[in-house]
C-alpha cells in the first residue's frame, strides 16, 4: 500500500470537510471584525492543538485497539459505560447526540448558503440556489455514498484554495488602495482586542472537538487504525487549515477601515459586495463565478461528509442497536434492505436538516448556531478522554455515564437559552464551558468510584477485536 | 387455527382503481381550469406557477404510486378480507375522499396567496398522515385476519407505509416552518412557492423509492404475505 498517497487523501479528507462556509467564511469573518485577526489566529491555534491531542490518543490504548477493528466512537464509549446484557443506553444518547449535532451542523450550512446567495445572488433566489444545491448535494450522497464523498474530495479543495486565493488578493488590493487605518492590524498592541473569556472559551470549544467528532473517528476507522498514516494525513492537514486566516483577515481589515458593515455576520460578503464596482466586467464572468463554485465545493465537502457520518451512525450505532442486528451476520438479502434502508434515512435526514434555515431565517444567527453546535458535541469529549486515562479501571456504571451526558447537554442548552432570552454574550461564551465542566465532573465522580478492573487490558483489547 | 378467507374478487380491485382514477382525473380537470381561468384574466405569477408545478409532483406521485401498490399481492388480498372486517375499508375510503377533496381545492386555490396553498398543504399533510395510518392499521388487521398478526413485520408494503408515514411527518414541520416563516415576512412568497416544492419533489422522489423495490420482490413471490415464513429461514 502507498502510504503517502494514503496519508494525503487521509489529510485532504480531514481539511476539505473541516473548512465549511458557516464555520470558515462567515464565523471567521465575524472573528476578524469582532476581536481582530490575533483572535482567529488564536482560535487557528486551539483547533491545530486539537488535532495534535487527536493525533496522540489515537495511538493510545483502548483507542487503537478499537479502531483497529472499525468501532465507532459511540461503539467505543457504549463498551467503556454500557453494562453487557443491557439496553446500551450511554451508546444511544451518545449517538443521539452526534445525530442531532450534525443534522444540525448540515442544516447550518445550508443556512450559509441562503446568506451567501442572499448577498452574492445576483437577482436568483437564495432560496432556490440553497434548495437546489442542497437536493444536488444530498441526492449524489444517497447514490455514491462515502465513495462519492471522499473521492471528490481533491478536485474541490481545489477549488477551496482557488476561492481563498481570489479572497486574500481581493483584501490585500483593498488594503494597498485604502487610506489610513483606523484600528491596527497585524500589530502586537491588537492582541489586546481578543477579550479573554472569549480566548478561554476558544480552548474549551475548539480542542475536544476532534476527539469528539465520529467523522474523525471515521476516516480513521477507514485507514484501518493506521495510526502512522492518520498522523501524517493530520499533520499534512495542519498547515492547510491555515487558509482559515483568509476570511478573519477580511473581517479584521473591514474593521480596520472603519467598515460599518449592516449585518456583522456577513462582513466578508459585504466586503466582496463592495468590490464589486472596482473589479467591473471581471466580476460577473470571472470572479464571483469562481467563488461561488468555491463556496458550493466548501458546502459540499462538509454536508456530504457529515451526512455519511450521520447515517452511520443512525443506522450503525442506534438502528441497529434498538433491532439488535449482529452486522457481522447478515445475509445478501438483508444487507441490501439496510443500504435501501439507509438511503432513505440519508434523503430524509438531509432534507429536513433543511428545517434550521427556518430557525435560522426566524431567530438566531449563524455565530450563535456554530457555537451551539460545538458546544453539544464536545459533552463527548469527557467520555473518551476519561476512558483513556482510566482504563486500568471498570467503569461500566451506565445510569450515571447516561446522566453525565445528559447533564452536560441540558447545561449547554441551559445557557444557549439563556443567552437567545437576554442576548448578553457571556452565555454564548459560557455554554461550552459549562457542558465540558459539568459532564467532565460526572464523569470523573464515576470514574473515582469506579473499582479497578480485575482482568487485565490486553486481555479486554483482545475480547473486543473477537 | 387460520379462518377462511375469502377468495379475491378482481370486481373490488377493479372499482377500487376506477374509484381512484376517477378522481384524480377530476383534480386534474379543476387544475386546468384554475390555470387557464387565471390565465386569462392574467392572475397568473411566477408563485403560482411554482405551486401549480406542487400539484403536478403530487399527482404524478399519486398515479404512480397507486400503481406501482396495486400489484403488490397484499393489496388485492388486503381489499377483499377487509372490506369485511369491522370499519377498516370504510374508513380508508373516507380517508382517501377527504385526500382528493383536499387536493381539489389545493387545484382550486392555487392561484391565491401563497399563505393559503401552504396552509391547505399542511392539512393535506396532515390527512396524508392519517391516511396512511388507516392503511398500516388495514394492513395489520389483515394479517389479523389471517391469523398471523407477527408476519406483518415481513411485509414490504407495511413497512413502506411505515415509511411514508414519516415522510408526512416531516411534510407537517416544514409546512409548519414556511407558514411561520411568511407569517414573519423572513422570506418572500416565491421562497415559500418553492420550499414546498422542493419539499414535495424530494419527498415523492424517496416514497416513490420505497414502493419500487416493494413491487419486484412481492411480485417474485419471496415476501409473498401467504408465505412469510420465507423470510425468517
Amino acid at each position: 500500500m502507498n502510504k503517502s498517497l494514503h496519508a494525503k487523501l487521509l489529510g485532504t479528507s480531514f481539511v476539505a470537510s473541516n473548512i465549511s462556509v458557516a464555520t470558515v467564511v462567515l464565523a471567521l469573518g465575524v472573528v476578524g471584525y469582532n476581536f481582530g485577526f490575533w483572535g482567529a489566529v488564536w482560535i487557528t491555534i486551539c483547533w491545530i492543538l486539537g488535532i495534535f491531542l487527536f493525533a496522540y490518543l489515537i495511538g493510545r490504548e483502548p483507542i487503537h485497539g478499537y479502531l483497529s477493528v472499525g468501532h465507532t466512537l459511540h461503539e467505543f464509549i457504549g463498551e467503556q459505560y454500557d453494562e453487557p446484557g443491557r439496553l446500551p443506553i450511554v451508546r444511544l444518547a451518545a449517538s443521539a447526540l452526534t445525530i442531532f449535532v450534525f443534522w444540525a451542523t448540515i442544516g447550518i450550512e445550508f443556512f450559509a448558503a441562503v446568506i451567501v446567495f442572499m448577498k452574492l445572488g445576483g437577482g436568483l433566489s437564495p432560496m432556490l440556489m440553497a434548495l437546489l444545491i442542497a437536493l444536488a448535494i444530498i441526492i449524489y450522497t444517497m447514490i455514491g455514498g462515502y465513495r462519492a464523498a471522499t473521492v471528490s474530495d481533491w478536485p474541490r479543495l481545489a477549488l477551496v484554495t482557488t476561492g481563498f486565493v481570489i479572497l486574500v488578493a481581493i483584501a490585500i488590493w483593498i488594503q494597498h488602495k485604502s487610506t489610513v487605518a483606523a484600528e491596527p492590524l497585524f500589530s502586537i498592541s491588537a492582541v489586546a482586542r481578543v477579550p479573554p473569556e472569549w480566548a478561554i472559551a476558544g480552548i474549551f470549544t475548539l480542542v475536544p472537538v476532534q476527539l469528539s467528532g465520529m467523522d474523525m473517528w471515521q476516516r480513521c476507522v477507514a485507514a484501518n487504525g493506521d495510526v502512522p498514516a492518520i498522523r501524517r494525513g493530520l499533520l499534512f492537514a495542519v498547515p492547510l487549515n491555515l487558509l482559515w486566516l483568509v476570511p478573519a483577515y477580511v473581517g479584521a481589515l473591514a474593521k480596520t477601515l472603519n467598515f460599518q458593515p449592516t449585518n456583522v455576520n456577513h462582513v466578508v460578503l459585504e466586503v466582496l459586495e463592495r468590490i464589486e464596482p472596482f473589479i467591473g466586467s471581471w466580476w460577473g464572468w470571472a470572479v464571483r463565478p469562481l467563488l461561488y463554485a468555491s463556496l458550493v465545493a466548501t458546502m459540499a465537502s462538509v454536508i456530504d461528509t457529515l451526512l455519511m457520518s450521520l447515517i452511520f451512525t443512525f443506522m450503525y450505532d442506534m438502528y441497529g442497536c434498538f433491532k439488535k442486528i449482529d452486522f457481522s451476520k447478515l445475509t445478501k438479502p438483508e444487507e441490501a434492505k439496510m443500504v435501501i434502508r439507509a438511503k432513505y434515512w440519508t434523503g430524509l435526514l438531509g432534507l429536513s436538516s433543511l428545517c434550521v434555515v427556518f430557525a435560522g431565517l426566524i431567530k438566531a444567527t449563524i455565530y450563535d448556531l456554530i457555537v451551539t453546535s460545538f458546544a453539544l458535541q464536545i459533552i463527548l469529549f469527557s467520555p473518551v478522554l476519561l476512558a483513556v486515562f482510566a482504563r486500568n479501571r471498570n467503569l461500566r456504571k451506565r445510569r450515571l455515564a447516561f446522566a453525565g451526558l445528559c447533564a452536560g447537554f441540558l447545561a449547554a442548552v441551559a445557557a444557549i437559552v439563556r443567552f437567545l432570552v437576554t442576548q448578553d454574550q457571556r452565555f454564548l461564551n459560557g455554554a461550552p464551558i459549562a457542558a465540558i465542566i459539568v459532564t467532565f465532573v460526572i464523569y470523573l465522580i464515576l470514574v473515582l468510584s469506579s473499582p479497578k478492573r480485575q482482568v487485565n487490558v490486553t486481555g479486554a483489547n483482545n475480547a473486543a477485536r473477537t | 387455527m387460520q379462518t377462511t378467507l375469502p377468495e379475491p374478487n378482481p370486481q373490488t380491485k377493479a372499482s377500487f382503481t376506477v374509484f381512484v382514477n376517477l378522481f384524480l382525473s377530476l383534480i386534474i380537470k379543476k387544475l386546468l381550469d384554475t390555470a387557464l381561468i387565471s390565465y386569462n384574466t392574467q392572475k397568473l405569477r411566477g408563485m403560482n406557477i411554482i405551486f401549480l408545478l406542487c400539484l403536478v409532483v403530487i399527482l404524478i406521485q399519486s398515479f404512480s404510486l397507486f400503481l406501482k401498490v396495486s400489484i403488490s399481492p397484499t393489496y388485492g388480498d388486503l381489499l377483499d378480507v377487509s372490506i369485511r372486517r369491522r370499519f377498516r375499508v370504510p374508513t380508508l375510503f373516507g380517508a382517501m375522499i377527504f385526500v382528493f377533496i383536499l387536493l381539489y381545492l389545493l387545484a382550486d386555490f392555487f392561484s391565491g396567496s401563497a399563505m393559503t396553498f401552504v396552509i391547505g398543504s399542511v392539512i393535506l399533510a396532515f390527512s396524508w398522515l392519517i391516511f396512511d395510518f388507516i392503511c398500516k392499521a388495514t394492513i395489520e388487521d389483515y394479517y389479523r385476519a389471517k391469523n398471523k398478526p407477527n408476519d406483518v413485520k415481513d411485509d414490504l408494503l407495511y413497512e413502506a407505509v411505515g415509511l411514508w408515514m414519516i415522510c408526512d411527518l416531516f411534510l407537517v414541520v416544514w409546512c409548519a416552518l414556511v407558514i411561520a416563516s411568511l407569517h414573519l415576512a423572513k422570506i418572500t412568497e416565491r421562497d415559500a412557492a418553492i420550499a414546498m416544492l422542493a419539499a414535495f419533489s424530494f419527498l415523492s422522489y424517496l416514497v416513490l423509492r420505497s414502493v419500487k423495490r416493494t413491487v419486484p420482490n412481492t411480485s417474485q413471490g419471496s415476501n409473498s404475505p401467504n408465505q412469510p415464513s420465507d423470510n425468517n429461514q
